[in-house]
This record gives C-alpha cells, structure tokens and sequence, in this order.
C-alpha cells in the first residue's frame, strides 16, 4: 500500500527525532550529564511512533522505565525531555523524575516506571477513568517482554476484559529483558496467545514496520471508542544499545545486533519505502536529518543552560497539604 | 580530535582510580588500541580508543582521582593540535 | 485539637457510619465510584456498603476480582485520569499484593508529577479471629510512606466525618476500620459534619496522667480507665483518630499537662508509630516529662488462630493499667 507522504515524512521525522535524541543522550550519559544513567530506545523507533500516530493528542499513554521513545512520539518538546535528563528544573517532573520517570499528566502523559509492569495497571485505571466519565479517548499500556512475565499485567489484562475498557496494551518486546532472552523465560513462548487467553483481540505484530504498527493501534482504538473494550498487541522489534547506558553484555552476539540493524531497521525501511514511492527525495532526506540534528543540539543547549531545581524545594508536592500534612 | 573519557555508567558514581597509562604522549595509537587501565569500586576497566592518531598529554596522574565523565587524553589528527 | 460534638441522634454501627458518609459525598461528586471484591450483593464483607450498589448503580460500585495490584492500579489511573474512587481491599493484609501501587506509584504522583491522586484505600484492620494472614497491623508502614494519609477511626462519629474529608481530599489516603469496632453503634455527623485530619479527640479528661491511643486500643483504654478511676487515679484518653498528619499540637499539650504519659496501640511495638509518637514527644517535651514515655503494644509476633494466643499477644485493658500504674510512680 502507498504510504501519504505527508503522514509518511512527519512519522519518518519523528523515528529520526528520536533516535538523534538517544544517541546523542546515550554519549552524554556516559559523560556524566544524566544522573542514574538512561534505557536507550535506540531500535525501537516504529513501535513508539507508530502507536502515537494513530492516537489522539489528548489520549493517555503509561509506559515504562524505557520511554523516551514513546514520550518523544507523544509530543513533548526534546528540550523538555533532555532538560528531564539533565534533572533540570526544565524537565517535565522539574528534575525529580530523570530518564525513568518522564511524564505529562495534563497531556496524557501519565509517566515512565520504574517498576516492571506498572505502566499497564496504570493506563487500565485511566481507561476506567475515561469510561467513567463518559469520555471518547483511549488509553494505552505499555510493556516489555519482561514485563508479560509479572502478575500485575495480567490482573490489569483481566480487568480491562471483564469491565470493557477502552484499553490497548502494547508490548514493545525487543526480547531481551535486561539480558535475558525472551524465549529463556516465557512459558509457551507466544505472548499474544496469553493475551487471547483473557478473551480479547491479540497479536504478534512486526514493531519494525511502522504502517503496520500504526494500522493495528488504529483498528485497536476503533474497537475501543465503539466500546468493544481492549486489545492486546505484541510488538516485535528490538534494541540497540544495551539494558542502561555502557552496557555491552555478553547475552547477544555482535552479529544478532548487525543483522537487526543492517536488515530490519525501522527508519531505513521506512524512509526507503518512501524514496521508492516518489514520496520523499533523498535531498528532502537529507535535509530532514540535518533539521533533526538541530532540534537535538538546541536541545542539549537548553539542557545545559538550565538551572538546577532549588533544594528548598524537596518537600513540596508531596501532598496537598489540605489534610494538615504540613503542619 | 577523540576524547578519551571515563564513562559514567550505573546509579552509583564510582570513585574512578587511574591505574595505569599504557600509551604515552606523542604515540601513535590505532583505533581499539588500550590506552589505560582504571579502577572503579567494581572492577578494573580498559580505556580505548575509538580513532587512530597521536596521542596528546596524560591529563591525570597514575594513581590520581578521575571523576566519572572526565576526559584523561585526547586522540589526535594529522595536523590537529590540543 | 477538634472539640466537635455529634449533632444528630441517630445510632447507627460503625459500618452504617461509612455508608452514610460515602453516600453523602456519592450524590454530591459523579465521580466517586467504590471499587472492590463483593461489594454489590453483599454490600462489602463488613456491610460497609451494603445497598450503595442497588441506590447508585453497578458503574459506581463495581464488584471486582480478586486481583489486588490491579484494583490498586485501577484506583489510581482512574484518580489521575479525574475520578475519585474508594478501592476496597476488604482486608488490609491483601494490600500487600498492591504494595507497589500504593508506595511506589498512588504515594509519589504528586511528588514526580505534580498530579493529585485523590484515592481512598478503604480496608479493615485490627486484630480479631483470623490469624496470621488477616490481623496484621501494617499502620505504621502507610504513615511511614511520604505522600500518604492514614485515618484510623475508633467510632461510627468518625468514621463518617473522617470518609467524608478523604472524599473531598486531592491525596491519596489509607482509610483502615478495625474489625471489632465494625457493628459498635454511635452517633455521627450530619452531611457538614467534617472531620479534619490531624485532629485529635479527647475521648475522656483526666487528671493525673495520659493515653494516647487509637482503634481498637481506645476500647481497652476506656476499661482500663474505669478500673483506674476505681484506685484513684483519673486518666485522659486521646484519639489520635488520623495517623498522619499527626496531631502533634494536642500530643505536646497532653505530655506538658501531665508529664506522664502512656502512647498504645495493638501493632507489634518493634518499630511502630507509638515508638515514632514517643521520641518526638520526648524530644519536644523532655524538661515537662516526670519520666519515659511508656509504651503498650503488642509482641513481634504473627498472631495465632487461637483465640487465647491471639490474645496474649495484643495489650490488654489490664496491661494499659499497669503502664498508667507504672508511669504514676515517677
């Protein structure tokens, strides 16, 4: 099928915005900039992407400790998301969250995770939210391979069933959780099929194809919004870099990574397609990649020149105080 | 010109101990080539180099501090000067 | 400390307090909605909403499965999303299936995010009939958890008041019934009675020394003061009703008015909120005190099926007579 070029060029640029951030955020990590290091996304571009594309702004997303991906395909600003980084007063949590903790919750950002498996319970409860209230919007849980291996994302899985909810839970499997493969530790082996076992749609899709992914959210959020309830979608893709930044690991061969990325890349499949199509020039292209780069080194920039959040301030937030907490 | 830095990795900053130079200034180095050897809490970790070039002054002393993120030497160019 | 005295005449039990208050606040917020394991036919398995069901609709009171991380989770989406849900976890010992999404996600929203998480965390508590995996007094832990609020009523009276603030909060709290308490008749509020959190309650003045309590243990602490009364000594008892926000203020009053004092509870004493209230009253008030702070709790101990082991674990009437005896002889 032909892609539009215009929707074909904004996602191509997104999956280019976002891996420019990751690579340039991976070197400055290992330089010291981002305290607690930070989950390289680098790979994993056409899931983050392609789901974000078929959702509306105001949906809701809750992911996971590896999320810049998704946060960047979500629509906030790099700036943010680097300054987030730096632990800024900048960032989107004013430097409390760092890598993990990247959120927006007025926008439908309801955070990255530290803990395994937390982002689908919690994009289950916003779907009950939207319900409740009688909203058209959608939620979307995000997971890892490692992740479909904890309890709470099939508590969360159940629910959203048996309450109808409007409910897309994406597994973003790049196979290896930390370092483990995924076929070491997955009973059964077929992930979407513990899905379908909860009795909802399920299915293992290619996340290097970002159209592909895009048309399965759109179908998916169809179904939710004609409150037929949710979905269940494996994404396969895979990840460049290692678990945290300036781990190489022995788990995985040389070989497996070059294959991924000389044969399977998301961007260079994509854009490829595009060129063939007439779609996009190769100037068009390389002029695309140079814009990304600028976006990314005023990004930085801004990072950099960010102020530090005010230690004064370590107490703030933590409730209302309308309870009398601060007394 | 290639920086030749001491990663910051993990959540716990290490206390980064330069052990050994096993290149001097003014060699000539080849990409992958160890130019030196550091401690951290953990473990004893190589430096290489990613560029081929000469290398340019030992910024750190054997045995000194170096704070994770810190460059220790750079790799020179033909015709580049520090 | 809150001087408000019951205004309306009605009895109704400690669980038809809670009914009350949540059905106040159900009619006047859409977006309040109970969350739990058999609450709809069977109303909850304490009757603490027994026919909200059938008056609000099964979308506001949804019977759930037994799947506590995810009804947690589904509190807490929800409540970021703009609803304000009560999750039932029946009891509070099945919290511990959800302790991630309480500590590490319902408690720190705000802090990360600046988002409110306006939940209520409703359970029983207490030690009763039941044993190990039913009676644990897990209180000082949510107290502990920055970003957390921890009511613990020991009346029908305050249970309403105390729901009925929880429910009109933007944070998340841990509403804890004891057990005991749940068919004990008292008067409540009516739907402006309000019970600030942090306020404690003089349940009974005294003259010569002090218990700071709350639960379950401001029962004994009653019989322990008749019995008192009958040797002479005239003891207060104060509710501390909220755990935190602590009602530091009346705490400081009570030790610097008798400077005897004893701080009980019915949690293992290893580590426990009483242990937090004594080493802050002591520092504040150390020159006011006639001598150590006495502590009542219970053994660090799973608690037993057997009723008379059970029991013995926990502090007695007559134990919070021995410590007041104790704290009248500095």
């Amino acid at each position: 099928m032909t892609t539009d070029s215009k929707w074909g060029k904004e996602t191509l640029r997104q999956m280019l915005l976002i891996r420019n951030f990751e690579e340039t955020a991976d070197k400055l990590t290992l330089r010291g900039k981002v305290p607690g290091g930070m989950h390289n996304s680098s790979g994993q571009e056409a899931v983050a992407v392609g789901v974000m594309s078929a959702l509306d702004p105001k949906d809701v997303i809750a992911t996971t400790h590896r999320s810049h991906h998704h946060t960047i395909a979500k629509g906030m600003p790099v700036n943010i998301v680097m300054a987030e980084l730096f632990t800024k007063a900048t960032g989107c949590s004013g430097g409390r969250g760092a890598s993990m903790h990247l959120a927006d919750v007025e926008n439908g950002h309801f955070g990255g995770n530290g803990i395994v498996g937390a982002g689908v319970g919690i994009a289950m409860g916003a779907a009950l939210g939207i319900k409740q209230m009688g909203h058209k919007k959608v939620a979307v849980g995000f997971v890892g391979d490692g992740g479909v291996n904890t309890g709470r994302t099939w508590e969360a899985v159940n629910m959203a069933v048996i309450y109808k909810l409007p409910l897309i839970i994406i597994v973003d499997n790049n196979q290896y959780a930390v370092e483990t493969f995924v076929e070491r530790v997955t009973g059964g082996n077929d992930i979407a099929k513990r899905g379908a076992g909860f009795g909802l749609p399920s299915f293992t899709i290619d996340g290097q194809d970002v159209e592909e992914v895009h048309k399965h959210t759109s179908e998916a959020r169809n179904r939710a919004l004609a409150g037929e309830g949710p979905t269940f979608i494996n994404a396969l893709t895979y990840r460049y870099y290692g678990h945290n930044v300036g781990e190489k690991g022995q788990y995985r061969t040389q070989e497996e990574i070059a294959d991924w990325r000389s044969h399977r890349d998301p961007i260079d499949r994509f854009s490829a397609k595009l060129i063939s199509e007439g779609a996009l020039t190769q100037a068009d292209y390389e002029a695309m990649i140079k814009s990304v780069a600028k976006e990314i080194e005023e990004a930085v920039d801004f990072a950099e020149k960010s102020p530090l959040p005010d230690v004064s301030t370590i107490l703030d937030g933590v409730d209302s105080g309308l309870l009398g907490a601060r007394k | 010109m290639e920086e030749v830095f001491v990663p910051a990795v993990g959540m716990a900053m290490d206390n980064v101990v330069l052990l050994e130079w096993l290149k001097n200034p003014g060699d000539q180095v080849n990409a992958g080539d160890v130019i030196a050897i550091i401690e951290t809490d953990k473990t004893t970790m190589d430096l290489t180099c990613e560029t081929s070039g000469t290398l340019g002054a030992h910024r750190y002393a054997i045995n000194s501090e170096v704070p994770a993120g810190q460059t220790i030497a750079v790799v020179l160019a033909p015709g580049e000067s520090e | 400390m809150s001087t408000t005295t019951p205004t309306t005449q009605q009895n109704p039990t400690y669980s038809e307090a809670f009914q009350s208050g949540v059905r106040e606040e159900m009619k006047l917020n859409p977006n309040i909605f109970i969350l739990g394991t058999d609450l709809v036919e069977r109303g909850g398995h304490f009757a603490q909403v027994k026919g909200i069901a059938q008056e609000f609709g099964v979308d506001r009171v949804k019977d759930s499965p037994i799947s506590e991380a995810a009804m947690v989770a589904a509190g807490l989406g929800s409540a970021m999303y703009g609803c304000h849900p009560i999750i039932d976890l029946n009891f509070i010992d099945f919290s511990l299936g959800a302790m991630d999404e309480i500590i590490n996600q319902a408690a720190k929203i705000r802090f990360m995010f600046n988002r409110p998480v306006p939940l209520v965390i409703r359970a029983t508590s207490g030690v009763a009939l039941g044993g190990a995996h039913h009676c644990n007094s897990l209180e000082s832990l949510f107290a502990h958890t920055a970003g957390l609020s921890v009511a613990v009523p020991s009346r029908a009276y305050d249970v309403k008041g105390l729901i009925k603030t929880a429910l009109r909060s933007p944070d998340p709290v841990i509403f804890l019934m004891h057990k005991k308490l749940s068919g004990v008749r008292g008067e409540i509020g009516d739907e402006n009675t309000f019970i600030p959190f942090g306020s404690a309650h003089r349940v009974k003045s005294g003259k010569d020394a002090a218990i700071i309590s709350y639960g379950y243990t401001i029962v004994s602490a009653q019989k322990a003061a008749q019995t008192l009364a009958e040797q002479g000594i005239d003891v207060e008892i104060i509710d501390l009703r909220t755990l935190y926000p602590l009602d530091t203020d009346t705490i400081n009053a009570t030790v610097q008015k008798f400077g005897r004092v004893v701080v009980a509870d019915e949690a293992p004493m290893f580590g426990s909120i009483t242990a937090e209230i004594a080493a802050t009253a002591s520092e504040v008030n150390f020159r006011h005190l006639k001598g150590p702070i006495v502590r009542v709790g219970a053994a660090r101990a799973p608690l037993s099926a057997n009723p008379q082991m059970s029991e013995a674990a926990i502090p007695s009437a007559n134990d919070l007579v021995e410590a007041v005896k104790k704290v009248m002889s500095y």
